[in-house]
């Protein structure tokens, strides 16, 4: 059996143990299958996993663990849609929205309800209290990120302290709930903790640059969205270009059918000549160094550390 | 640990000054890499960030046809 497959029977055992109605399962499950498709894997289950993994941990220790983080990505997921209104031919996004908050509630629960197997009640203590702070640092994340959208400009100080709490904490939790559960000393489980960080803002702000001209399925730009590209663009141009690209947005914002070849070449040509993907670039390169120093400061075996290279890149 | 050792260990980074800096680098025509120590001085930046943007800037100049290029983490959640 595979990581996933475990991950999913895991998963299926929680469900059926529930006590929720079939029709609630179903939908549950079925919402579990297309992110599954959609992502490819189950990827925060994993990392926990991997993260376990490396520390000393087996599968069968780390498993509640990953499962927690699996559910509870999945239902941050589905409310962040609700308040983007994004990715509306996702099935979360089809139902009422009412529906989809209920559902999101029950799957949030349901990571809770994953970790109440962990028999060790110091690791069941301090991966519950992992699982809080990520949670908390996530919604504040979450919630100054939408205030900054009416906003005319923040500062990529503030851009970047968001995403770390938003994207950065999440991979950090999951990291550090996998070193918990496999047995890592605080140093540890602190180095760990800081090694995902890393990771969710590489992750961030690679789908910041990728998301940012992709008018065919999704625009952060076309929703005022002060996602990396934006933000930097804000920070370095002068005032004439500033103004013109904040005109480009309203009218993105207004409608996006008026905004047409000439205007998403006028903002591709501004995201590629002023610097965007070199500064994109430095700040990975910046993480993806960190993340290696990281890895290089800590005590676990040269094979089980290779592994963890490779989420790097 | 000061914000300065932070700063030069990488933990904490000059976000905008950063910015600035390969700004005014990627609108020069002449990217020698004797310039971006020049810059470097006139900017709060620490030689962990030198290092990653003078490796960026040394690499063959990007452009818009290549804006897949330095996007490989083999993980991604986002």
């Amino acid at each position: 059996m595979n990581m996933d497959q475990m991950i999913a029977k895991e998963i299926k055992l929680l469900l059926t143990e529930s006590g929720l109605s079939k029709d609630v399962v179903c939908i549950i499950n079925s919402w579990l299958d297309s992110n599954y498709r959609i992502k490819g894997r189950y990827g925060w289950a994993q990392l926990t996993l991997m993260t376990c993994d490396s520390t000393g941990g087996g599968s069968d220790v780390g498993l509640q663990g990953a499962v927690a983080m699996e559910l509870y990505a999945l239902a941050a997921d589905i409310l962040d849609d609700i308040q983007d209104q994004d990715n509306n031919d996702l099935p979360w996004r089809i139902v009422l929205p009412a529906q989809a908050i209920n559902l999101a509630t029950c799957i949030l629960v349901l990571s809770y309800k994953a970790l109440s197997t962990i028999s060790n009640r110091r690791y069941f203590e301090d991966v519950s209290n992992a699982l809080n702070q990520m949670g908390l640092q996530a919604c504040d994340g979450q919630f100054q990120e939408s205030l900054n959208d009416s906003k005319d400009k923040i500062s990529l100080e503030e851009y970047f302290e968001i995403i770390k709490q938003k994207s950065g904490g999440l991979t950090a939790g999951a990291c550090k709930i996998g070193a918990i559960l496999g047995g890592a000393d605080q140093t540890l489980v602190d180095q760990l903790e800081q090694f995902g960080m890393s990771l969710g803002v590489m992750s961030q702000i690679k789908n910041d640059i990728h998301d940012f001209l992709n008018f065919e399925t999704k625009s952060d730009f076309a929703r005022g969205r002060k996602t990396l590209p934006f933000v930097y663009l804000l920070n370095v141009l002068n005032e004439i270009e500033s103004e013109e690209l904040r005109c480009l947005s309203t009218l993105a914002i207004k409608d996006l059918d008026e905004f047409g070849s000439k205007e998403r070449g006028r903002l591709r040509e501004l995201m590629v000549n002023e610097g965007t993907i070199h500064y994109y670039s430095v700040i990975y390169e910046m993480y993806k160094q960190r993340a290696m120093e990281i890895l290089e400061g800590i005590t676990i075996s040269e094979n089980r550390k290779e592994k963890l290279i490779q989420l790097v890149g | 640990m000061s914000n300065l050792a932070k700063k030069e260990r990488g933990i904490d980074m000059n976000f905008d000054n950063i910015a600035k800096l390969v700004h005014e680098l990627a609108k020069s025509s002449n990217l020698s890499s004797v310039k971006i120590p020049q810059l470097k001085s006139i900017r709060e930046i620490t030689n962990f960030e030198l290092e990653a943007i003078t490796k960026v800037f040394s690499k063959e100049e990007l452009s818009g046809n290549t804006l897949e290029a330095r996007m490989s983490p083999t993980l991604y959640w986002f």
